[in-house]
């Protein structure tokens, strides 16, 4: 019994209704079917509906972490209410061995009139603590929330960062034997981000599973053993986080650049040439070349340039007024050149972005985005994580070890 | 948590319906009794804190609508538009009464799928037993009530009503009402939840409904109006509170019976039924 696993998904299925009056109608079929006893085994889509998720299994062990990754629409918050038990499967089996939890941001239960203290008492019952554990926990619950002061304050006078911290301090404190976290500790900020995840590290050191779904791939890094990669509500990849993760980036690098290419603008000025090499070794410069054809004259014109990486955080931006560089836009086109001694990236897909201004950065009168694409090539393993690729020199005097020993 | 691990709950979710393993969802619909009930309690504490704390006048709020129904009737019945012979009891009084208890049953009624719609963020995040709305539902409801029959009770003492001893014993068709308000607001919860036209519906014939009740005036003796009313489950109800409270008219005791017994077989049936279907609900409710 103890060595059976904590979440066992079996050929799993789920469907879903795209249109919402025949979702309602099958809503009240299903419930028919439900009394009647026929359950809701399916193995055929009715009109409008889609597999959000198909044949899907893996496990979870005891003290395990398992990651989920997969683009928008996926499967994975599917997947973990199938698992939570709130909807029902359409197919497969789903064995649950413990209590399961949700790690969320409780802003549902919350009552935006009732202070800091009265949510508190019922977002610890929501989530299943007792009266007596509610007492026990309470001051914990304040201390992790960072929340003292503000107590006794209704929750509408709380930033949304105060409300989710606070959401998540009782959250946190619950003790499952299974802790489900959907994506919640991208709000917030870093610290209280950090704070979560040793909690969470906690847990998991007792022998809790955990199953992790995060669009970060460093999140999942982190704090998985190993990963499901959901296409398509179909399990693409099982397995180890480390080559899941690798392969899930240059994926997210290659599909995000063509929706990155956006263009906006007058229509005054456009990018008629770029000369961009595909691909660097990280480190290496670069040059970039760029054509801009222009109607007419510019009066100040400001070009920015900039870099973004696959998950679409800037990597870099600068524009000729910080630099202090002299430009101008006349009629035809105008050459630019640029030229990055460095380019210390990690590896991955990063796009190039070219923007046009007048007089003021907010006159725009071009935006270009992904308008080069650059595939940076490394070890991959060499750097970290992040977004840049640097080397430190570690030294570690003998002492400081034995220190860290006691 | 490492404790317990030899005794671990395990849960199985599949496509199968529950229904095929009826002594599993009782034993299970049991089993989360306590917990629900603890909740219950805690959302009620909320949804009544937080509903009067915007107010002024707070809860005397859950007293306006009845007092102002009532004053409409007893004015009409002042100025000789209508005549209702309410017997010994005075008619302000009568009609308090009945409103107040018709309310009583509306507000049972609406209870369930109120606590579906307003709890609908928490019902797609968080496992929890779903009774616990039902059980949160009827505690608000009977917090409001007993407000209410506080007013009724100072308002007959003023008119000098001919107020019984046996009317501690009101409690018993107040729990027949709220039976009744909530199993049948239960068994529409599921259709309701899916599709507005329920909530619109009850709207609409909640008025014509009243009048087919012996709320504001008593039962007729023939006629149409007296035939249905003979029938409407609800009169028996209240033929029971008006006796009970001032000692007027007769109890059909095998009507009240029926009615309170009916309703108690049914609940155990809308219960199940509502653990039943409640994944299918989530399903279909946007957060």
């Amino acid at each position: 019994m103890s060595g059976a696993p904590a979440v066992e998904v079996s050929r799993v299925s789920k469907r879903y209704c795209r249109s919402l009056k025949r979702s309602l109608w099958y809503g009240v079929r299903d419930i028919g079917n439900e009394i009647s006893g026929r359950g809701q085994q399916a193995d055929h889509l009715r009109p409008s509906e889609f597999w959000a998720l198909e044949d899907v299994s893996f496990a979870v062990e005891r003290g395990e972490s398992l990651g989920l990754v997969g683009h928008n629409g996926a499967g994975k918050t599917t997947l973990l209410k199938l698992i939570n038990g709130l909807v029902k499967p359409s197919a497969g089996m789903i064995t649950v061995r413990g209590s399961v939890r949700a790690l969320i941001a409780l802003g549902a239960g919350f009552n935006p009139v009732l202070t800091g203290r009265e949510n508190i008492r019922v977002a610890s019952a929501v989530l299943g603590f007792s009266e007596q554990e509610t007492r026990d926990q309470f001051d914990a619950i304040v201390a992790f929330s960072e929340l003292e002061e503000f107590i006794d304050a209704p929750v509408q006078t709380y930033s949304s960062g105060m409300a989710a911290r606070l959401g998540f301090a009782v959250a946190v404190h619950t003790r499952p034997d299974i802790l489900l976290v959907d994506e919640v500790l991208a709000v917030g900020d870093l610290r209280f981000g950090m704070k979560c995840f040793q909690k969470i590290a906690e847990f998991r050191a007792e022998g809790g599973a955990i199953i992790l779904v995060s669009h970060n791939p460093y999140t999942i890094r982190t704090n998985c053993d190993r990963v499901v990669w959901l296409e398509h509500g179909k399990v693409r990849e099982i397995g180890d986080v480390t080559d899941i993760c690798d392969a899930y980036e240059v994926e997210m690098g290659r599909e995000s650049t063509p929706s990155l290419q956006q263009r906006y603008g007058d229509g005054t000025i456009h990018v008629s040439e770029i000369e961009c090499p595909a691909e660097i070794a990280t480190g290496a410069g670069l040059s970039i070349r760029v054509v801009l054809e222009s109607d007419r004259k510019l009066d100040r014109p400001i070009i920015q340039v900039s870099f973004t990486a696959a998950a679409g955080q800037h990597v870099a931006i600068n524009d000729t007024v910080t630099d202090q560089v002299d430009i101008a836009i006349e009629r035809g086109p105008n050459v630019f050149e640029l030229y990055y001694p460095t380019l210390p990236l990690r590896p991955g897909v990063y796009t190039f972005n070219v923007a046009v201004s007048e007089q003021l950065m907010t006159n725009l009168r071009l935006m270009d985005l992904g308008v080069g694409r650059i595939e940076v090539r490394g070890d991959r393993d060499e750097h970290g994580a992040g977004v840049l690729a640097l080397a430190p020199i570690w030294h570690v005097e003998a002492a400081s070890r034995n220190e860290a020993a006691r | 948590m490492a404790t317990a691990r030899a005794e671990l709950p395990v849960r199985v979710y599949t496509p199968e319906s529950p229904i095929r393993h009826p002594l599993t969802l009782v034993r299970q619909a049991i089993g989360e009794l306590k917990v629900a009930r603890s909740l219950a309690w805690r959302l009620a504490v909320r949804d009544i804190s937080a509903q009067y704390r915007q107010t002024f006048l707070g809860y005397l709020w859950t007293l306006l609508p009845a007092v102002m129904i009532t004053l409409v009737w007893v004015t009409l019945e002042h100025a000789a538009v209508v005549h209702i012979d309410s017997g010994t009891v005075p008619y302000a009084v009568f009609a308090l009464t009945g409103v107040i208890f018709w309310t009583l049953f509306l507000d049972s009624l609406n209870s369930p799928l109120n606590q579906l719609s307003g709890n609908r963020n928490m019902l797609v995040r968080v496992q929890f037993p779903p009774e616990a709305l039902l059980f949160s539902g009827v505690i608000q409801v009977a917090f409001s009530f007993v407000i209410k029959l506080a007013l009724l009770l100072v308002v007959a003492a003023a008119l000098s009503a001919p107020l019984q001893w046996t009317a501690v014993l009101v409690v018993i068709p107040a729990a027949a009402f709220v039976a009744f308000g909530v199993v049948l607001g239960t068994l529409l919860a599921p259709l309701g939840a899916l599709y507005k036209d329920i909530q619109q519906g009850l709207l609409a014939i909640v008025m014509p409904l009243m009048f087919l009740t012996p709320v504001i005036y008593p039962p007729p003796e023939t006629g149409v109006a007296a035939t249905v009313m003979h029938y409407n489950p609800l009169s028996p109800l209240f033929a029971l509170t008006r006796y009970l409270l001032y000692g007027t008219g007769s109890i059909a005791w095998e009507g009240f019976l029926l009615v309170f017994g009916g309703t108690l077989v049914v609940a155990a049936f809308g219960w199940l039924l509502f653990r039943l279907v409640m994944p299918l609900l989530i399903e279909r409710m946007d957060a």
